[in-house]
């Protein structure tokens, strides 16, 4: 049972207020006694736990999750359905009369995310140039692990497509399709990832006809890559 | 009004702090895709991807509440590496940990969220008790931990100072007894 004398030490512990033999008096007893660590450690959560509102937080966060999956799965009755279609036919004569923008960027945009690192090989001989180049590829700081992955001298299937990714992020998109095409095929688990992504970088570059060919060999496919391929597809 | 499309570090932090819902907006439609194509990519569902986003969230909330914290990754990485935590312990439960080629690598910032995420699960035993509390104790904790003073708490909650004080070391006692007692109490403190 915790008293209020040791409230008030340990409260002022954890602000910084004992002097240095005081300090030093609650660490010793914090490492003799484990009821009296345990007090220092709940006073210490409960000054963190009961700053922020949390349940406001998780009140807001599932508010805005909520919204958004409404956005995406609403359904549109069929009246209003056919005066949206008529409004977005009228834009998009508008659109392309004008020819000022590029809907094809919109799509890919909608579509591309670059995927996170969690499928590199470790070899011994390049570690520590790959675990830097992992680093920056995490931080999203997709020209310094470009540089790093070219850097390497002997590049596995998954460096090669972690290295087009990079060069995807950048905005590199024939660079990144010569990149995936060098691996198309032999990638494993990651071929559907290099169909997916092939097929994006040919949608970018205007390769229309290459793009759909590829997103529909995939589409045909089962797996995520395949599901996305065919939404994409359908979206198109 | 504009979208905002972009936020610095700080923008987002003092976002998550004060659940600012254009930054919840932004922070959801631009870093879920991420998650959700992760968990996708490993036998998970996309409601699986929301339960942990949002767990994920919380121990990002719980980060930020401390002004002093050095980030040593951005908060997006952060997220990701607290999901991917997380979601490594559910595949464990359900013993699907082999089936999952994915999640071999354990990065340096994931076995350093591993601290995150125990600490959070602490402060979430923390409000579980709180919430158990009088409306009286929660009125007393709640403006002693927003920073007033004893005699400010005193005066906004008409009680004499010394009865202030006594009143806010019985709740913090009884906040205490209500964790110490839960079943988790001994997993999150006592190792």
């Amino acid at each position: 049972m915790i008293s209020e004398k040791n409230i008030e030490i340990i409260e002022a512990y954890l602000r910084g207020d004992l002097s240095e033999s005081e300090r030093m008096t609650v660490e010793e007893r914090m490492k003799s006694d484990k009821d009296f660590a345990s007090q220092v450690e709940m006073l210490r959560d409960m000054s963190v736990a009961l700053k922020g509102d949390a349940d406001r937080f998780n009140e807001t966060l599932a508010s805005v999750m909520a919204s958004e999956k409404r956005k995406v799965t609403k359904v549109v009755p069929l009246r209003k359905w056919i005066v949206v279609a008529a409004a977005f036919a009228g834009l998009m004569i508008v659109f392309f009369l004008l020819k000022n923008s590029d809907p094809n960027n919109d799509l890919y945009t909608a579509y591309f995310e670059m995927p996170p690192e969690n499928v590199i090989t470790r070899s011994d001989q390049s570690a520590t140039l790959l675990d830097q180049a992992i680093t920056a590829y995490k931080r999203a700081e997709y020209g310094e692990a470009l540089s790093l992955f070219n850097a390497m001298d002997s590049k596995s299937t998954e460096v090669v497509f972690y290295s087009a990714m990079c060069q995807m992020a950048e905005g590199n998109h024939t660079l990144s399709a010569q990149l995936l095409e060098s691996i198309q095929g032999t990638a494993g688990s990651l071929n559907s990832a290099v169909e997916w992504y092939l097929g994006l970088c040919h949608f970018k570059l205007g390769n229309i006809d290459q793009a759909r060919t590829v997103l529909t060999q995939l589409a045909a496919a089962d797996g995520y890559y395949a599901r996305r391929a065919a939404d994409f597809l359908a979206d198109w | 009004m504009n979208k905002v499309t972009h936020y610095t570090h700080d923008q987002l932090v003092q976002g998550i702090q004060s659940s600012d819902r254009s930054t919840l907006t932004y922070i959801y439609t631009t870093w879920f895709p991420m998650i959700r194509d992760f968990i996708g990519r490993n036998a998970g569902t996309e409601e699986d991807a929301r339960d942990i986003f949002q767990e994920g969230m919380l121990v990002l909330f719980d980060k930020v509440q401390d002004n002093e914290v050095e980030w040593k990754s951005t908060l997006k990485t952060f997220l990701f590496a607290v999901c991917r935590n997380k979601w490594l312990m559910v595949l464990r439960k359900k013993k699907a940990r082999n089936t999952v080629a994915d999640l071999e690598s354990v990065s340096e910032i994931e076995s350093e969220v591993a601290e995150d995420i125990e600490k959070s699960e602490r402060y979430r035993l923390m409000r579980k008790g709180f919430d158990q509390l009088g409306n009286e104790c929660q009125q007393v904790l709640n403006l002693f931990f927003d920073g007033h003073s004893m005699k400010e708490i005193a005066e906004k909650l008409s009680f004499t100072p010394a009865y202030a004080k006594k009143k806010k070391f019985i709740c913090q006692k009884k906040l205490i007894d209500l964790v110490s007692a839960d079943p988790s109490f001994q997993e999150l403190y006592e190792k």
